[in-house]
């Protein structure tokens, strides 16, 4: 067996924290790593040991990976947690791991690099017999040869996608074949200015997906199983904002289908650690997205509906150990949704919220769980991702649980920034919403009309707005009352006012 | 006492009056009895007909901020004499859109789509800001000519800062 007795956690916030109290738990010793800014974050006030390795700007800290690596050996640890984001998909980084004698947490190298690819990534899946979404097998060269690929794949609408896409860039969507050219060398000219490669396919656009994935956890022993799914079609800019197992629409049929799918690919590229399979779903189809070759986010309500610990998981698969359980022992318990508290403002297009908290107090009782990468003495920089914390809740079914997010955002008060809780409120309260007929257009179809009614004009701020003013001016008169009577004497008394007002 | 909510169309009246903690406030022709109780530095809490609530508070000169429901609102109150000084200086009602294009959040100034004397359209981008990995289009929110571009790329900026300056 691998000894994997001290990690080295890779990462900041509150991931960083989630990993630290579960190697703490295992008896296992825990160092962080720390940028200038973060001295007093919660990540480094928790661990064993803390190594300070740079300045704020990522670049030149969380993500120099041979600082990280030299801190490791120091430090003596035996592993490296990537948690997620920064160098959790880099194989560059998980290759140097290995090779400087150390365990990687996670999937191997060749893996990673392999689900990394967008056009690699599919073909693998393609050849395994993975549903995707229907287009071309590979590269296409010209117009015409398109058009003459638009029936075969389902007719329009067609995604136009540049094969080293990301981020929405080099990519148009086409409702028809007039528009079919113009979107085409738009499509061409945006990727050869983004990516230096104008390498152009095409597939079939599904209109109003839910995203729905698949937990996996493979060992090394080629044991491999799926631990249901996740819906996370609540999002705004592509990324997730609110998230839940198990999904309210997936038939048990379904759920098996798109589970063994999940296994199957997972198993197609040698997966080995916890990693999540993306699909795009429409009304009982499913077509394979891409494969997160890390810890998700969102992971903990599956952790919490299987009653598993994923990152205890990781560690036991990285000591070369067998998994505990088998597709048979995965039996789910309730219902778990996750709200992300990014600090953002949602009323102003979900723009980053920086600065002070001035006042936080997180929710309390059964069924609750937060993990939070902040405290009350935080400050919000500019620096790193605006998620601040994730709040997490269990109950028996999907009404209840539903009911309790909504009494754990009310009791949940962080102050000094703006934050994703009154988005999360109205998602909990919104009929599609409860009645889990929601896609990933959920924000550009509701949130307009959600907001202007959360905006709506409201005396008792006013009354409340008054009061304390009411109240901050009676102590000024009693504190200055003593002193001089003549203390509050306006600069221009009221009668020269009311002159030169009818003047 | 009796003080001045300053809105866009003018000011509204509310009349407010305390003792022991327990507030009278009468505002739209409506009644409010509170009894609001001080719990934390800006938490406060409130009893009314019964139903307890509780809110953050905190004032700024004329300014008071207030969070309920998780949603940030902030109003201007006046006194008489305030009211008097701000009708007689012109100063009264909710601040006029000058053009003046603002940082909204710290962070570094990736592209600037627009220069000088160029026209642009409500909702056109204007520049780009980076901050906490995402890129944030700033638009304009009114129509106009860019009269001063203030920032350049690769210029980190603080929350506020002027970065564009529009004529009408």
């Amino acid at each position: 067996m691998t000894v994997v007795d001290k990690v080295l956690v890779a990462n900041r916030g509150e991931i960083a924290l989630r990993i630290i109290r579960s190697c703490r738990e295992m008896g296992v010793g825990t160092v962080a790593v720390y940028s200038e800014v973060d001295r007093r974050s919660p990540h480094v006030l928790a661990a064993d040991e803390a190594y300070l390795i740079g300045p704020a700007v990522a670049a030149q800290s969380y993500l120099d990976m041979e600082k990280i690596i030299n801190v490791a050996k120091k430090s003596g640890a035996h592993a490296i947690h990537p948690g997620y984001g920064f160098l959790a998909e880099n194989a560059t980084f998980a290759k140097k791991v290995i090779d400087n004698g150390l365990i990687f947490i996670g999937p191997d190298p060749e893996t990673i690099s392999l689900m990394g690819s967008k056009t690699e990534s599919r073909k693998a899946m393609i050849a395994s017999g993975v549903p995707v979404v229907p287009g071309a097998k590979g590269a296409v060269d010209t117009v015409e040869e398109a058009l003459k690929m638009v029936d075969g794949i389902g007719g329009y609408p067609v995604l136009i996608k540049a094969a080293a896409g990301g981020g929405g860039k080099g990519m148009r969507t086409v409702f028809s074949e007039k528009e079919f050219a113009r979107a085409w060398e738009a499509a061409k000219g945006e990727a050869k200015k983004a990516f230096g490669d104008d390498t152009i396919y095409i597939e079939k656009f599904v209109e109003n997906p839910k995203h729905i994935e698949i937990q996996v956890l493979a060992d090394r022993h080629g044991n491999c199983v799926h631990l249901w799914e996740r819906d996370c079609s609540i999002q705004r800019r592509h990324q997730k904002v609110v998230e839940e197992c198990p999904s309210a629409v997936l038939t048990p049929e379904i759920r098996e289908q798109m589970g063994a799918v999940a296994v199957q690919a997972a198993q197609a590229c040698n997966y080995v650690n916890a990693g999540t399979v993306e699909f795009l779903y429409d009304q009982g189809k499913f077509y394979f997205l891409e494969m997160n070759t890390r810890l998700q986010v969102e992971h903990p309500v599956t952790e919490i509906v299987m009653g598993l610990d994923l990152v205890k998981e990781q560690i036991e698969v990285a000591r070369g150990k067998k998994l505990g359980f088998t597709q048979e022992g995965v039996v789910p318990r309730g219902h778990a949704i996750e709200c992300r508290i990014n600090a953002e403002d949602v009323f102003n297009g979900f723009v980053p919220s920086t600065g002070q908290i001035t006042y936080l107090k997180y929710p309390e009782g059964p069924g609750i769980r937060v993990d939070s990468g902040v405290d009350g003495y935080s400050e919000i920089s500019r620096f790193y991702d605006p998620m601040v914390a994730k709040l997490i809740v269990h109950a028996e079914d999907r009404a209840a649980a539903i009911a309790k997010m909504k009494r754990a955002l009310q009791d949940l008060v962080i102050d000094g920034i703006s934050t994703t809780i009154p988005f999360c409120l109205a998602v909990m309260d919104h009929p599609n919403f409860q009645g889990g007929e929601f896609t990933t257009k959920f924000v550009a179809n509701f949130w307009e009309e959600m907001k202007s009614r959360i905006l709506a004009e409201d005396d008792i701020s006013v009354v409340l707005a008054a009061a304390i003013a009411h109240l901050a001016a009676g102590e000024k008169r009693r504190q200055s009352a003593p002193v001089s009577g003549d203390n509050h004497r306006p600069a221009i008394s009221p009668w020269k006012m009311q002159t030169l007002l009818k003047s | 006492m009796r003080y001045f909510i300053s809105e866009k169309e003018g000011f509204k009246t509310i009349d407010v009056s305390e003792e022991n903690g327990l507030f009278h406030v009468d505002y739209n022709g409506k009644h409010y009895q509170l009894d609001i109780e001080r719990i934390d530095q800006q938490l406060y809490s409130v009893i009314r007909d019964g139903k307890v609530f509780k809110f953050i508070g905190d004032q700024k000169d004329t300014v008071v901020r207030i969070l309920t429901n998780h949603v940030d609102r902030e109003v201007t109150i006046l006194n008489q004499r305030q009211k008097m000084e701000a009708e007689l200086f012109g100063s009264g009602g909710a601040e006029e859109d000058l053009g003046d294009v603002k940082a909204p959040m710290p962070g570094m100034v990736l592209r600037v789509e627009v220069k000088t004397g160029d026209v642009v359209e409500v909702g056109q981008p204007l520049l780009v800001i980076e901050a906490m990995k995402m890129e944030n289009e700033i638009r304009a929110t009114k129509a106009g000519t860019v009269a001063e571009v203030l920032c350049s790329p690769q210029q980190a900026v603080e929350r506020d800062d002027l970065l564009i300056r529009l004529n009408d």
